[in-house]
């Protein structure tokens, strides 16, 4: 697993902007078993319980793909937070669009193929990355989406063989949107088209 | 043989490297935020 920025219950001392990494969410069962339940990239941010008042939160935030971002010492949001600007009204939003991405997730694991369930964490990735590859083990996948290793080497084979994307040795690049978006379920644009509603404009990040 | 893991981490860019009003898409949006001042 990559480098883990907060464990369930702590209190975080900074709030994280990605620039260039992405930051996975996972809750963690008592057995170790974990899921994805959303991903922060450079849309958002990690540490909305400083702004909303909870202190802590029952999640693992982890590093999935290594790369940049501004920390921000959390006195210094809640400062401004404080202000009840437009600050506050953009992490309101944000905090909105972020419920938005983990409630299909939730009704996506349950209902959908693991081929459908793998294509949308692509393509929610890729989304939030530079460049069209990423390095993941599928020991990694398996842990995000919460199932067998095996099952993951299936689904990865299937998109692979669609012409949707290459997959060697822990190495993922996109070769075709279209057909990534073709296996995926309506999940992921239902998560991209409600938060491009909430958030402002993206912009291309320098990578 | 032991090897070395190269963990995916999360670094902040240098000096050289930032962009002012950066390509977070929330940062972006909030150039009148005191902290960016």
């Amino acid at each position: 697993m990559g480098q883990v920025i907060s464990e369930p219950g702590s209190e975080l001392a900074y709030a994280y902007f990605p620039l260039t990494a992405i930051v996975s969410l996972l809750y963690v069962m008592h057995d170790g078993e974990s899921a994805e339940i959303a991903v922060v990239g450079n849309d958002g941010m990690l540490g909305i319980t400083l702004f909303m008042g909870g202190n802590s939160t029952t999640i693992r935030a982890v590093v999935q793909s290594a790369g940049m971002g501004y920390r921000l010492p959390a006195s210094e949001l809640v400062a401004e937070v404080a202000r009840g600007g437009a600050t506050l009204r953009l992490l309101l939003l944000y905090t909105q669009s972020l419920v938005t991405q983990m409630t299909p997730t939730a009704a996506c694991n349950r209902h959908h193929t693991l081929e459908q369930q793998f294509s949308r964490w692509l393509l929610l990735s890729f989304d939030r990355l530079c460049g069209n590859e990423m390095v993941m083990t599928q020991t990694l996948i398996s842990k995000m989406l919460g199932v067998r290793r095996d099952d993951v080497t299936a689904a990865a084979t299937a998109l692979s063989a669609s012409g949707a994307i290459a997959y060697r040795e822990g190495r993922i690049r996109l070769l075709d949107r279209a057909v990534l978006e073709q296996a995926s379920c309506e999940c992921y644009q239902v998560v991209r088209h409600e938060c491009d509603r909430l958030l402002p404009p993206a912009r291309q990040a320098n990578c | 043989m032991p090897q070395t893991l190269l963990l995916p981490t999360f670094d902040e860019p240098a000096r050289s490297q930032r962009d002012g009003a950066s390509a977070n898409r929330l940062l972006a949006a909030m150039p009148d935020a005191e902290f960016r001042r």
